[in-house]
């Protein structure tokens, strides 16, 4: 298969005019196909080695720091206007992009849809300029999950899955009770993903919470105190779901069903909150995504082919899923 | 193929839309226009005294680049997929170091 190298040589064009940028001759193309040749052998050579994404990502920036001088400064200035954040979905490697943040607001995103109780996600984040010309995706940051059970007399084993993104060299273990609060309890190497309580309080109220820290802090004023990053908190006794989510009966219509693209989304009550939907084919894939607020939403969904679609609307953590045939 | 041309473009309205107050009333009712003419690797144009000439380099900085070749005069117009300083674009989630340097 002939590479765009390859057919952009064959042209031997005098002049190279490039957007946001330079100008140059054919050396710019003999000056790319060595920085590309060298980033894809690098590549291989850390893939079969079984580099993490992050080790990756240092071995090479030290690698073309080294062979091409200056590389960090040819690279455009991009005046960021906006950060994207990305989800990874069900297939490994696939993300898909579920929110934006404009640039000059905290350094933060809450992702409206994605439960830390259920299971770990991991995402990545790039930066989009006022044209829309995006930067590449960062390396990935996995959220940890936990989950504890009770074991044979009256223990309680917290199991985890494992951290992946900046590297850490211990696992903090923390526990809650109302009556001392979170309070530093353990901590076990990195190697570790399950830690047991010999001595719990009680098995009522007791929840737990890992954490790990990076080896150094960013000192940011935006950073505020996100200096670790922290697990969900589990406790091993359930609350009851009955009592603890007011919109369990919240539900939604979708008409007209079967439509020509032009839906209604009505809610059964107007939540107080910001609440998203989301629209997937039957496959899973997310077509688009978005916050919403208020009971009635219009959608224009005409330039999907026909077809049977899912509608899910997220209400607080409430998930409710409709499907709607488009003609 | 039209689809997801369509769905794409959903993606920059949308991202272009929430940018400013003024952009999502601009966008808000564009058009998805469709193509006039379709290639595959390369299509040449005749303008008279000059000869523009079309090339297909795949997906690299988006699902489907191409570069501009002004014959006569030798200049080659890359658009995104060589940015000013940037190398080797590859912003788009199809794109690969392959499709940059062959296989």
């Amino acid at each position: 298969m002939e590479g765009a190298i390859e057919k952009i040589d064959k042209l031997s064009p005098k002049f190279i005019i490039g957007s946001h940028g330079d100008i140059g001759d054919q050396t710019l193309i003999h000056k790319w196909n060595l920085l590309i040749s060298t980033i894809s052998s690098a590549l291989t050579e850390y893939r079969s080695a079984s580099y993490s994404e992050s080790k990756a990502a240092q071995q090479l920036t030290l690698l073309l720091n080294e062979e091409f001088p200056g590389w960090r400064n040819d690279r455009r200035r991009m005046n960021a206007a906006a950060a994207s954040e990305y989800r990874e979905g069900n297939s490994t490697g696939l993300y898909a992009l579920v929110g934006t943040n404009p640039v000059n607001v905290l350094s933060q995103w809450l992702d409206p849809t994605a439960n830390p109780s259920i299971k770990s996600w991991r995402y990545k984040i790039s930066a989009v300029d006022s044209c829309g010309n995006e930067s590449y995706k960062s390396p990935s940051h996995k959220t940890m999950h936990v989950t504890s059970n009770i074991g044979l007399g009256g223990v309680v084993n917290v199991l985890w899955d494992y951290y992946d993104g900046f590297s850490y060299g211990s696992y903090y273990i923390s526990r809650y009770t109302a009556s001392t609060g979170w309070v530093p309890i353990d901590t076990v190497v990195s190697t570790a993903t399950s830690w047991t309580d010999i001595s719990p309080p009680n098995l009522i109220d007791v929840e737990y919470m890992i954490q790990v820290q990076p080896s150094s802090t960013c000192t940011a004023t935006k950073a505020q105190d996100h200096n670790t990053t922290r697990s969900n908190r589990h406790t091993t006794v359930e609350p009851d779901p009955q009592g603890t989510i007011d919109l369990i009966n919240n539900s939604f219509s979708v008409y007209p069903n079967p439509t020509n693209g032009l839906v209604t989304i009505l809610l059964s009550e107007n939540p107080v909150n910001a609440w998203s939907v989301r629209i997937t084919d039957l496959a899973g894939k997310i077509l688009s995504q978005s916050l919403e607020k208020g009971a009635t939403l219009n959608l224009d969904l005409s330039f999907y082919d026909s077809g049977i679609y899912l509608i899910e609307i997220n209400v607080n953590g409430m998930v409710r899923i409709e499907k709607v045939i488009i003609q | 193929m039209q689809s997801l041309e369509m769905e794409n473009g959903k993606r920059l309205k949308e991202q272009f839309s929430r940018q400013s107050a003024i952009n999502n009333q601009l966008i808000n009712n564009m058009p998805y226009p469709t193509p006039d003419i379709l290639y595959d690797d390369s299509y040449a144009v005749d303008l008279g005294d000059l000869t523009v000439q079309l090339t297909s380099v795949g997906p690299l900085h988006t699902r489907g680049d191409s570069i501009i070749f002004i014959e006569e005069e030798s200049v080659l117009f890359s658009g995104d997929v060589m940015m000013g300083g940037i190398i080797p674009s590859i912003d788009s989630e199809y794109a690969s170091f392959d499709k940059w340097k062959g296989q």
